[in-house]
């Protein structure tokens, strides 16, 4: 189930808050739980059993490496068993098609594609238990002993598909207070940032969205609506249309997220924050302390770390950080395109960290310009396997000038929608939120419009997915 | 709790908007069909588990929702005018044109185009001679200057020159862009539908009867109807606010016509009448008057001599009217609801000539069409 759809917030969401608020302490997370497996069932019911296997394998091996606390071998053992089968589940649905396409390649073989449905939001669900897991393991949280609960957390609806990346430990205390669990200043401040994150995915990364899809062209309802194409399009355009996408991107992922702590807040839950204004960042170091939080944090805690992180040498702190940036684009697609594109964040990464960084810090405004024109360049890889866009030609058009299609009528359509954009990716969105924090009646008016008017584009969608949804 | 509540007005405000909303819309009556949209509503659709075991159930109870969402109509108008507000200048798709015009957003020329061109060479060598072809330019190629400032127009005109080059050997061919040109500054296209009007149709007729040596209908003698107030499929998509309703105006003719409509068990029921559904003005949907809609096949009695059939989109249905003067019977085609092959057509009825006069988007996107006329 999507989000930013009218069965989601006219059906789904009301009946789950309401027998959420009705149910008594002790049934809340049974609620809960059943909720969030018919949002998970909800677009493909053959992918119960896989849900269910996840949540039984890694609550049994969480119990069991607590009751075989004194036997190394054993702990050891069922955590790599609850591990295996995390990764072993995301590889086989996201990878497999990746490497044999690949084997392939290389060896002239055709060994026919799996061409299996990606479940929602297994990138995102498999890494959390991952980290409970490893946090059982390393006694850094009691294992989950209430079954029910430990459902509940995995499944929860509000996180499920493209995160936060929320941690057991992060959530473990809220998830036992039975009595006032939900509080109003939570559900209060959970409603703001629901409604505001709605706004951003609906009114600003689907509006901004067909800027980039003019240009592509784009599948709707299963049929391709073909753009101006890649080809005809000039320079600017394509310039354009990758700006397009890089708010699209920001506003879709962002927006989710806050979607998602929102109604998290509304069910008496603080999950982490995942956005920090990443846009303004002044180096492509502090772009990665903003993008995407709960991610990075995890990469760093339960891969680079337990690699030695910066402890065994220059060498090997060098290899820990290719492997982490490796990985961080993979995770993001099984393609090649994704593994430059972490890659190309390594070769940046390095390039502040053994010299440029005290030069950017000293900088006023040509850093941010270089981060962002970085950042843009960055996502050009990240859309290079898209529908209607090859690398190579992309990267042509943007840097060799051509002619073709004028930008000048999409600036003329969308201006306004891209003003509006490149503002709500600045600091004044948090000066704008302290104000209505302060002033409960503006604030009231304010919301109820955004939703009004967010609503009234819902009812005139035609496609609305999330760019996550894939990861 | 509830003294607690009065400090957070918003949660009490966004739960009885959110709750009651709901339950609104539940009970809200639901519609077979939104004419504003012209289409049919998703409807409830029955739980069953074989339904939910393979997810249809799910989709199809999405749909339901959406379709059937409280004030729709309403929802959609607001966002139109919000779009305005933001000073887009096109809503799904619909261009906003000068002097109230609304143009189809076409970026790219469908590729179904190559296809059915391939169809149409087949079909025009396998009876050489014998067939004409007249594809109509859409107002977007005619009315340039009404088109918005850059508007990234796909360029229709060299589709057009293929066209008229790969079957001008074989067929006679009919470009239309010239006459339509120079007669621009009239009301030729609908400014809030995608058709042209019955006078941007007689133009194109009246260069088709000279070229073949018959005469021109007589718009004098006829009574001219005018139809007002009607708001077409390019107002349905693009519910531009401020937009100026059209006027059909059309011929009243004493002809009849009769249409041939095959039941699901095979048996052909038939229906004589006018030219005209003239039911069908009442409605949203007017054009649909014009040859009382898109009939799989239909006979019109003409004045003239000899025999012509009409393969063809819904463009052609205020422009065949005008055969009337110059055919004694025009056979009219349209592939959309009709799975006959052409050949079998043309030999059950023994027609004299084939006319095949689609617009340029319903050629270049039609998909049924092709698989009927490329081969025997």
């Amino acid at each position: 189930m999507v989000f930013s759809t009218l069965l989601f917030l006219f059906r789904f969401l009301p009946i789950s808050l309401a027998l959420y608020y009705i149910a008594p302490a002790k049934l809340k997370n049974t609620v809960l739980f059943i909720c969030s497996l018919v949002f998970y069932s909800w677009g493909e019911v053959r992918l119960f059993p896989i849900m269910m296997v996840l949540i039984l394998v890694n609550y049994f091996s969480g119990l069991a490496i607590e009751k075989f606390d004194h036997d190394e071998k054993k702990r050891k053992f069922f955590l790599i068993l609850s591990i295996v089968v995390s990764i072993g589940m995301l590889f086989f649905f996201k990878y497999t098609d990746f490497f044999i396409t690949n084997i392939n390649a290389i060896s002239g073989l055709s060994i026919p594609l799996l061409k299996l449905t990606l479940p929602l939001g297994i990138s995102f669900y498999t890494f959390q238990t991952m980290s409970y897991s490893i946090d059982v393991y390393r006694r850094g949280v009691p294992a989950e002993h209430n079954i029910i609960d430990f459902g509940a957390y995995v499944v929860m609806f509000p996180q499920l598909i493209a995160g936060p990346i929320v941690k057991y430990r992060d959530v473990a205390e809220r998830l036992h207070v039975l009595k006032g669990r939900v509080t109003l200043d939570r559900v209060d401040e959970g409603i703001s940032l629901f409604i505001f994150g709605l706004a951003k995915k609906v009114l600003l990364a689907d509006g901004i969205s067909a800027l980039w899809y003019d240009v592509t062209g784009h599948y709707v309802n299963g049929s391709f609506e073909a753009g101006v194409g890649l080809a005809n399009a000039s320079t600017p355009l394509v310039w354009l249309g990758i700006i397009a996408y890089t708010l699209q991107i920001y506003f879709d992922f962002s927006g989710y997220s806050m979607m998602g702590i929102g109604m998290g807040k509304m069910l008496g839950f603080d999950f982490p924050d995942n956005f920090d204004l990443p846009y303004i960042s002044r180096s492509i170091t502090e772009f990665w302390r903003r993008w995407h939080i709960s991610l990075s944090g995890w990469f760093k805690e339960y891969v680079y770390i337990p690699l030695g992180g910066n402890r065994k040498g220059y060498k090997r702190q060098l290899l820990n950080i290719f492997i982490v940036w490796f990985l961080t684009g993979f995770w993001h697609g099984a393609n090649w395109n994704f593994i430059f594109w972490g890659l190309y964040y390594f070769v940046l990464l390095m390039i502040e960290k053994t010299w440029l960084l005290p030069k950017l810090e000293k900088g006023k405004i040509w850093p941010h310009i270089y981060t962002m024109v970085l950042v843009i360049i960055g996502w050009a890889f990240f859309v290079g396997s898209d529908t209607g866009v090859t690398m190579p030609l992309l990267f042509q058009k943007l840097f060799i000038p051509s002619s073709g299609v004028s930008a000048l009528y999409f600036l003329r359509n969308y201006g306004v929608l891209l003003i509006v954009g490149v503002l709500a990716c600045t600091s004044l969105t948090t000066k704008i939120y302290a104000v209505l924090k302060k002033h409960t009646v503006l604030r009231g008016v304010v919301l109820a419009a955004v939703l009004v008017v967010t609503v009234a584009y819902m009812v005139d969608a035609t496609n609305s997915p999330f760019l996550y949804f894939r990861f | 709790m509830v003294n607690k509540i009065k400090q957070y007005p918003i949660v009490l405000i966004f739960f009885i908007f959110l709750i009651g909303f709901s339950v609104f819309d539940a009970w809200y009556p639901k519609r077979p069909f939104s004419e504003l949209e012209n289409r049919t509503l998703q409807q409830y659709p029955t739980i069953s588990l074989s339904g939910v075991l393979d997810n249809s159930w799910m989709v199809k109870y999405e749909a339901y929702v959406k379709d059937q969402f409280a004030l729709r109509d309403n929802w959609i108008e607001l966002k139109s005018l919000s779009e305005t507000a933001s000073l887009k200048t096109e809503n799904n798709d619909i261009l906003f044109g000068k002097d109230n015009y609304l143009f189809k957003k076409t970026l790219a020329v469908n590729s179904r185009f190559d296809t059915n061109l391939g169809a149409l060479e087949r079909f025009t060598q396998r009876h050489a001679g014998q067939v004409d072809v007249m594809i109509v330019p859409s107002a977007s190629t005619v009315l340039t200057s009404l088109l918005p400032a850059y508007a990234p127009i796909a360029n229709e005109n060299e589709y057009l020159d293929k066209i008229f080059s790969t079957v001008g050997s074989t067929a006679n061919v009919y470009d239309m862009r010239e006459v339509l040109s120079q007669h621009s500054g009239e009301y030729i296209y609908y400014r809030t539908d995608h058709h042209w009007t019955a006078l941007g149709a007689f133009y194109a007729y009246e260069q088709y009867a000279s070229a073949n040596g018959k005469p021109v209908f007589d718009r004098g003698a006829s009574e001219a109807v005018e139809v007002p107030d009607f708001y077409g499929t390019s107002y349905s998509s693009a519910r531009r606010i401020g937009a100026i309703a059209d006027t059909i105006t059309y011929y009243n003719l004493s002809n009849v016509m009769t249409v041939f409509n095959t039941q699901t068990d095979g048996s052909v029921t038939q229906e004589t009448g006018t030219l005209y559904d003239t039911e069908k003005f009442a409605t949203r949907d007017k054009y649909a008057a014009f040859l009382r809609g898109n009939n799989g096949y239909s006979e019109v009695q003409g004045n003239g001599e000899g025999s012509i059939l009409v393969v063809k989109d819904s463009y052609a249905n205020s422009f065949i009217p005008y055969l009337t003067a110059d055919y004694a019977k025009i056979g009219v085609v349209d592939f959309r609801a009709n799975l006959t092959k052409i050949d079998k057509i043309m030999q059950d009825s023994g027609y004299d000539k084939v006319l095949f006069l689609y617009s340029f988007d319903g050629f270049s996107s039609d998909t049924y069409f092709g698989s009927k006329i490329a081969s025997e």
